[in-house]
C-alpha cells in the first residue's frame, strides 16, 4: 500500500486555504476527544484532496526491463515472453507499509499556553492527526511519548484498537522538569530495525547539544526525519507588557523580567536558537515545520503535507533517480501521487 | 527623662518605611509561567523618579504618630530619684558585720570568715563606703565610716584589711540580733543626721546593705531582733561560714553549770548534795556519744583522779554528778605519769585542808627525801573530751563556800524562849554555813564582842538599856536585828530604838489571827511573790501584838510595815537604823504563840533571807563571759575601807575604785579571784551555754525575724537589675506613656479629618490622594 504521504496528492493549498471548511484551532480544542479531533481534522482534510486516498492502495506495475543474465527469473514476464517472445523482468512498485514512529514531547514547556489551549494539546491533535491519517492509510503506527525520560513507547502497528491505545497515550499529561529530545531518537534509533518516518512533535525550547548527532544518526539508519516545532505566539513575538517574574514551567526556576527590556535580547538569542535548529534540519535533510498554536491544525497539515511535496521532489531532483521499494521514507516521493 | 525600654526606639525607624514605599516602586507581584527562562536573563528592578510628596501635612502627621508611639513604648520615665546614681560618688554603704563570737573557734571557722571578708572587700568598688564590725555579744566597731571617708582612697582596703586580721574570736556568745539591729541602726542613723541638718549628702541615697559574715549558730540569738523594726532600706546579706566540707567533725559536747542543789531541795538525788552536777550537752547531729569528765588545773589534766566516763547519744542533755575534786599533792611535775606517789589531802571542805595521807609508795625516808617537791593541785574546772570541738569542754568551777558566822541569842531561858532558839537553830542548819549560836539573856547581857562578831541578832525579850545602846550602835554599823515582841510591855523600848513617841502596843484579841496583807516586793518575802507560795492562810497565830504607830512614823518612812494581820494589824515591820535594818515580829514562832515554826517553806527562807544585810550585795560564784559581776558594796564588808581588787585568769589584779559597783572586765573564761580585804572569793566565768548551740540556721531565718534579705549586688550586672528595678518601679509610678498615647489618639484624630478633607477635595476634583 502506498502511504498518502508518498501518493501523489494533488494539493493545492492556496484553494484549501480559501476555503471556508477550516475549523478553527480554538473551536477545535474545545473538543474534549482527541479521536473526534483528528478525524474531524482528517475528514476535513480528505474532502479537499482531489484522489482518495482509497485508490492508492494495488499492486502497482512499475517498468519492465530487459533481462540480462543473472537476473532472477521469477520476475521474468513469461505472458510477454509469449507475446513478444523476448525477455523481459517485471518491475512492481513497493508494497510494503509505511512505518512511522510519532516522537511525541510531553514535558512541562509543552504545557505553556496563552491561548486556551496549551501547546501539548496542539500537538497531541496533531499527532491524533496524522495517526489517524495514516492509520486510515493502514499504515503503522508507533508512539513515543517523552519528557526528560521515556513515558510510553508504543511499536507502530497497524491492527484494530491499536490507534485508540495510541490516542489514550497522547491523552498523557504533560510533566518532566527537563526535555530530552535526544533520548527518545535513541530510543527510536535502537528499537526500530526498519526504516520508517520518525515524526518529531516538540517545541525544541532545549540545548540542541546533541540534536544533531541523533538526528544524523537516525538519518543514517535510512530514516526519514520530520521535526514539527510547536511553539506559542508569545514565544515567537515575546509579547508581554507588564513585568513579572517568569517562572520556567520546568524547572520552577523564576526570574524578574521587564518585557520591554527583555523582549529584543529574548528575540535575538531565540532567533539563534532557531536558526540553529534550522541549520541542522538542512544540513541533514530533515523537514522542519514550525506551528504556531494560532495555526488552524488543518492548514499546519496542509502546510506540512505541501511542504513535503516540495521536499520530495526537489530530493527527486536533486536524487536524480526514484529510490527502490523497499525505501518506504517519503524522500522517495517517486510515487504516481509524486508525478500528481 | 530616660527611657525602660530604650530598644523600642527603634520602632520610629518605621516612619521610613512609608516613605520608602513611596519612593520605590514595588517588585512586581505578578508570576507569569514561562515555556523557558533559556532565552532570558534577569531585569533590575527600577527605581522610580516619584519623588515628589504630595501630602506633606499628612505624611508629618503620621510620621510624629509612629514616633510619639515609640516614644511611649520606650517607657519614658523623669528620673529624680535615680540621678544620685549616676554622679561619681555613687556607691553602697556597707557594714561588714563579722562574728567574733567564741563558737567562730571551731576548726576553720575564722579562717573561713577572714577568707570570706577579703573575697567580699575584692568586690567594693571606689564609690562604696565600707566600715567594719565585729560582734559577739556585743559590736565592736572596728573601723568607721568616718575612719573610711578620712582614709585615702588607696588605703581604705588595705586598712580595713589590717583590722580584720588583727581581729580574732573571743570567748563570748553571739547576740546576733541585736547586733544587726544595733548596725541597721547607725547605717541609718546616719540618713537621719544628715537629713534633720539639711544636708543632702549623696550618700543619704546610697543602697545600704549589711554583709553579714557569721556560723549562723543555733544560739546566736537571731530572734532579739523580732523586736526590731528593720529600716526598709537597709538589705542584708548573709554570708555564712559552715563546716558542711568537715564530714569527720561534727560533734560537739558542752559543758554547761547547773544551779546546785539547795538544802530544802526536794529532789530524789538529795544524797548527792556533795556533787557537782552539771548538764552534758551533746548536740544533735553528731556522730559520737562517749565522752570522759576529768578535773583539772590550768596546768591541765590532774593525775591520780580517774575520769568520769559518761554516755550522752546525740541530740541528748543530761546532767551528771561528779564528786567534787580534792586538793591533789603531786610530788612530781604534772607531766609524769599518774603512777606517781600522790598525795591526796583528807579534807571536808576545799578550804580548808586538814590533812594529808600519803597513797602509793612506801613511807621510806630516802626515798621521801629524793622525791621532787611535792606541789599541792586544786582542780577549778571539768575538762569534757570525746567530741570534736574543744573551744566549750572546760567548765569552771568554784567549789561551793562554806560561811561561818554567829548569831547572837537574846532570850530568856523560858519554855517559849527555848522552843524559839531551837527552831531558829532548826531553820539556819545548812551546809552552806556554819552558824554558831551564842545566846545571851538579861543575866548575862551580850558584849560589845559578842555583837562584832553576830551577823544576825535575835531578840525574844525587851533588852537592857545597856544592852539597847549596843544594839543601837551595832545597827548603825550596818547590823542586822529580829525583834520578836513578847508582850505589849515593850512598846516604850521599841520606841526608843526606833527613835519614835507614842506607839501604843496591846494583846489582840480572838481566838488567832492570819496573815492577809504581804509586802512581797520586800527582800525577806520576795520568795512569796508566786502565787503558789504566796499562801499565807495556813499559818494560825494564836496570839500576837497589836502595835499602833504614829501615823508620821508610817508616813515618813521610819518604819514600813511589811506583812498585816487580817485585824490590819502589822505582822512584820522593818526600820532602819543607821546601815543596819530592825525587823519586828508582832508574833513568835514558838509553838504557844503561832505555828509558823510549821510552816517551814514560810519560815526558813525568811530566817536565812534576814541574814543578809541590808547594803550587801550578793555576789555569785558563777558567771559567763562579758557578765557583769555585782561587787560586794565596799561598806558591808566588816572593814569599809578594804582595798578591792580582782585578778583574772591571766594572773593579771585590777584594782577595783571605792566607788565601783560592778565589774565589766570578764573577757576570757576561768577563775577570777575577787579579794576584799583579805577575804578572797573565786568566781568562775564560763563561755555561755547558747555559744554550744552550734546547730548552723539558715540565712532565710533571719527574713522571719524582719531583715531584709538579699543578695549582694556583687557584680556589675547585679547592680544593673537593681537599678532597672528601680527604674521599673519609678516609670511604673509616673506612667508617662498614657499621656503620650493619649497626645498619639489626638493626633491621629486629628489625621483622619485632614486625610478626610483631602480626599473629598481630591474626589471633587477627581485627583487621587496621597501622602
Amino acid at each position: 500500500m502506498k502511504s498518502a504521504f508518498h501518493s501523489g496528492m494533488t494539493i493545492e493549498g492556496d484553494e484549501r486555504r480559501g476555503a471556508a471548511s477550516f475549523i478553527d484551532a480554538p473551536t477545535l480544542m474545545r473538543i474534549k476527544s482527541l479521536e473526534m479531533r483528528a478525524r474531524i481534522v482528517v475528514q476535513g482534510f480528505l474532502s479537499g484532496l482531489h484522489r482518495s486516498p482509497h485508490h492508492g492502495f494495488s499492486v502497482e506495475f512499475s517498468e519492465y526491463r530487459q533481462y540480462s543474465p543473472g537476473d532472477d527469473l521469477r520476475h521474468l514476464d513469461w505472458r510477454l515472453f509469449a507475446r513478444s517472445d523476448r525477455y523481459y523482468l517485471k518491475r512492481f512498485e513497493d508494497e510494503t507499509n509505511l512505518r512511522c514512529y510519532l516522537l511525541m514531547d510531553l514535558s512541562k514547556s509543552m504545557g505553556f499556553k496563552t491561548a486556551p489551549y496549551t501547546k501539548a494539546d496542539y500537538g497531541r491533535t496533531v499527532a491524533a492527526t496524522l495517526a489517524y491519517f495514516l492509520s486510515l492509510q493502514r499504515d503503522a503506527v508507533g508512539l513515543v511519548t517523552f519528557d526528560q525520560e521515556i513515558g510510553d513507547y508504543l511499536p507502530a502497528r497497524y491492527r484494530p484498537g491499536h490507534l485508540h491505545r495510541l490516542l489514550v497515550c497522547l491523552e498523557r499529561a504533560e510533566a518532566g522538569t527537563s526535555t530530552d529530545i535526544s533520548r527518545a531518537l535513541e530510543q527510536v534509533a535502537m528499537t526500530v530495525r526498519k526504516r520508517g518516518l520518525v515524526i518529531l512533535i516538540s517545541d525544541l525550547l532545549s540545548p540542541i547539544g546533541s540534536l544533531r548527532s541523533r538526528l544524523s544518526f537516525l538519518r543514517s539508519q535510512g530514516h526519514e526525519v520530520i521535526l514539527m516545532r510547536i511553539l506559542d505566539p508569545s514565544e515567537l513575538a515575546f509579547d508581554f507588557d507588564k513585568p513579572a517574574t517568569f517562572v520556567d514551567m520546568e524547572t520552577g526556576k523564576d526570574l524578574y523580567i521587564d518585557p520591554h527590556v527583555a523582549r529584543a535580547q529574548y528575540q535575538a538569542k531565540f532567533g539563534t536558537h532557531s536558526a540553529e535548529i534550522e541549520k541542522i534540519a538542512n544540513d541533514l535533510g530533515v523537514s522542519l515545520h514550525t506551528f504556531s498554536t494560532a495555526q488552524p491544525l488543518e492548514l499546519a497539515l496542509f502546510d506540512f503535507l505541501q511542504a513535503r511535496m516540495h521536499a520530495g521532489r526537489k530530493v527527486m531532483r536533486a536524487g536524480g533517480r526514484g529510490t527502490t521499494g523497499e525505501m518506504g521514507g517519503g524522500d522517495a516521493g517517486d510515487g504516481p501521487g509524486g508525478g500528481g | 527623662m530616660q527611657f525602660l525600654v530604650p530598644l523600642y526606639f527603634l520602632g520610629a525607624l518605621a516612619i521610613g518605611l512609608p516613605i520608602l514605599f513611596h519612593l520605590i516602586r514595588r517588585h512586581p507581584q505578578g508570576k507569569q509561567f514561562f515555556s523557558s527562562l533559556m532565552f532570558l536573563s534577569p531585569s533590575p528592578p527600577r527605581l522610580t523618579k516619584r519623588s515628589r510628596l504630595n501630602n506633606i501635612l499628612l505624611l508629618l502627621l503620621r510620621a510624629l504618630a509612629i514616633v510619639l508611639l515609640a516614644f511611649a513604648f520606650a517607657r519614658p520615665y523623669l528620673n529624680n530619684l535615680l540621678a544620685s546614681d549616676k554622679t561619681p560618688s555613687s556607691g553602697r554603704k556597707i557594714a561588714l558585720l563579722v562574728d567574733i563570737s567564741a563558737s567562730m573557734r571551731r576548726a576553720d571557722l575564722w579562717d573561713q570568715a577572714q577568707k570570706k571578708a577579703d573575697a567580699f572587700l575584692k568586690t567594693i568598688t571606689p564609690a562604696d563606703q565600707v566600715a567594719l564590725f565585729l560582734f559577739d555579744d556585743q559590736v565592736h566597731p572596728a573601723f568607721g565610716f568616718d575612719q573610711w571617708n578620712k582614709a585615702e582612697p588607696g588605703d581604705r582596703v588595705k586598712l580595713l584589711e589590717f583590722q580584720l586580721a588583727s581581729a580574732k574570736p573571743t570567748f563570748a556568745g553571739t547576740k546576733l540580733g541585736d547586733a544587726l539591729a544595733n548596725v541597721a541602726d547607725q547605717l541609718t542613723q546616719v540618713d537621719q543626721t544628715r537629713t534633720a541638718s539639711g544636708d543632702t549628702h549623696a550618700s543619704d541615697t546610697m543602697p545600704r546593705l549589711i554583709e553579714l559574715i557569721s556560723d549562723m549558730q543555733n544560739g546566736a540569738g537571731a530572734q532579739a531582733l523580732q523586736g526590731h523594726q528593720w529600716p526598709p532600706n537597709v538589705v542584708l546579706n548573709a554570708d555564712p561560714v559552715a563546716l558542711a566540707d568537715k564530714p569527720n567533725l561534727k560533734t560537739n559536747a558542752s559543758l554547761q553549770w547547773v544551779a546546785q542543789l539547795a538544802p530544802g531541795d526536794d529532789d530524789k538525788s538529795a544524797g548527792d548534795q556533795d556533787k557537782l552536777r552539771v548538764w552534758v550537752n551533746n548536740e544533735a547531729g553528731g556522730t559520737k556519744d562517749q565522752f570522759a569528765l576529768a578535773w583539772a588545773d590550768k596546768d591541765g589534766v590532774i593525775p591520780g583522779i580517774d575520769p568520769l566516763k559518761i554516755y550522752v547519744p546525740a541530740g541528748h542533755k543530761q546532767i551528771v554528778r561528779i564528786p567534787w575534786s580534792e586538793p591533789v599533792t603531786v610530788s612530781a611535775p604534772a607531766t609524769l605519769p599518774a603512777t606517781q606517789p600522790v598525795t591526796r589531802p583528807v579534807a571536808t571542805t576545799a578550804t580548808a585542808p586538814a590533812a594529808t595521807r600519803t597513797a602509793g609508795a612506801p613511807a621510806s625516808a630516802p626515798a621521801i627525801a629524793q622525791a621532787p617537791p611535792a606541789r599541792v593541785r586544786t582542780a577549778d574546772r571539768l575538762v569534757l573530751s570525746g567530741d570534736d570541738f574543744d573551744f566549750d569542754n572546760t567548765l569552771y568551777v568554784v567549789p561551793p563556800r562554806t560561811d561561818r558566822f554567829n548569831i547572837l541569842y537574846l532570850g530568856e531561858d523560858g519554855e517559849d524562849q527555848v522552843d524559839s532558839l531551837h527552831y531558829l537553830q532548826s531553820a539556819l542548819d545548812d551546809p552552806h554555813w556554819l552558824v554558831s549560836t551564842i545566846a545571851r539573856t538579861r543575866a548575862h547581857p551580850p558584849t560589845a564582842a559578842d555583837f562584832a562578831a553576830a551577823r544576825l541578832v535575835v531578840l525574844t525579850e525587851e533588852p537592857r538599856d545597856d544592852t539597847q545602846a549596843l544594839l543601837r550602835k551595832y545597827l548603825e554599823s550596818g547590823g542586822n536585828a529580829l525583834w520578836v515582841l513578847d508582850n505589849a510591855n515593850e512598846a516604850p523600848a521599841l520606841g526608843k530604838l526606833l527613835g519614835i513617841d507614842g506607839i501604843q502596843m496591846h494583846e489582840a484579841d480572838g481566838p488567832f489571827a492570819l496573815i492577809a496583807d504581804v509586802d512581797t516586793t520586800n527582800p525577806l518575802l520576795a520568795p512569796f511573790a508566786e502565787a503558789q507560795y504566796g499562801d499565807f492562810t495556813k499559818i494560825h497565830f494564836w496570839h500576837h501584838r497589836v502595835v499602833e504607830l504614829p501615823a508620821d512614823a508610817t508616813s515618813a518612812g521610819k518604819v514600813h510595815i511589811v506583812a498585816r494581820f487580817d485585824d490590819q494589824s502589822p505582822f512584820l515591820m522593818e526600820a532602819g537604823i543607821g546601815r543596819g535594818l530592825l525587823r519586828i515580829f508582832t508574833s513568835g514562832w514558838s509553838t504557844s504563840e503561832s505555828q509558823l515554826q510549821v510552816a517551814g517553806e514560810k519560815f526558813v527562807p525568811m530566817i536565812q533571807r534576814s541574814l543578809k544585810r541590808r547594803d550587801e550585795v550578793a555576789t555569785g560564784s558563777q558567771f559567763v563571759v562579758h557578765e557583769t559581776i555585782a561587787l560586794p558594796s565596799a561598806g558591808s564588808a566588816p572593814d569599809p575601807a578594804a582595798p578591792r581588787s580582782i585578778t583574772t585568769p591571766e594572773g593579771k589584779t585590777i584594782d577595783l575604785p571605792a566607788a565601783a559597783a560592778n565589774f565589766d572586765g570578764t573577757d576570757t573564761p576561768g577563775i577570777y579571784m575577787l579579794k576584799v580585804g583579805k577575804q578572797d572569793s573565786p568566781l568562775a566565768v564560763n563561755i555561755p551555754p547558747e555559744e554550744s548551740d552550734t546547730q548552723p540556721r539558715s540565712p532565710e531565718e533571719l527574713s522571719q525575724w524582719g531583715a531584709i534579705l538579699g543578695s549582694a549586688p556583687k557584680t556589675a550586672g547585679q547592680v544593673m537589675v537593681e537599678r532597672r528595678r528601680q527604674a521599673e518601679d519609678l516609670e511604673n509610678q509616673q506612667k508617662i506613656w498614657r499621656w503620650i498615647i493619649l497626645c498619639v489618639l489626638g493626633l491621629l484624630g486629628v489625621e483622619t479629618l485632614l486625610a478626610g478633607s483631602i480626599a473629598h477635595r481630591a474626589r471633587d476634583i477627581g485627583v487621587k490622594p496621597g501622602a
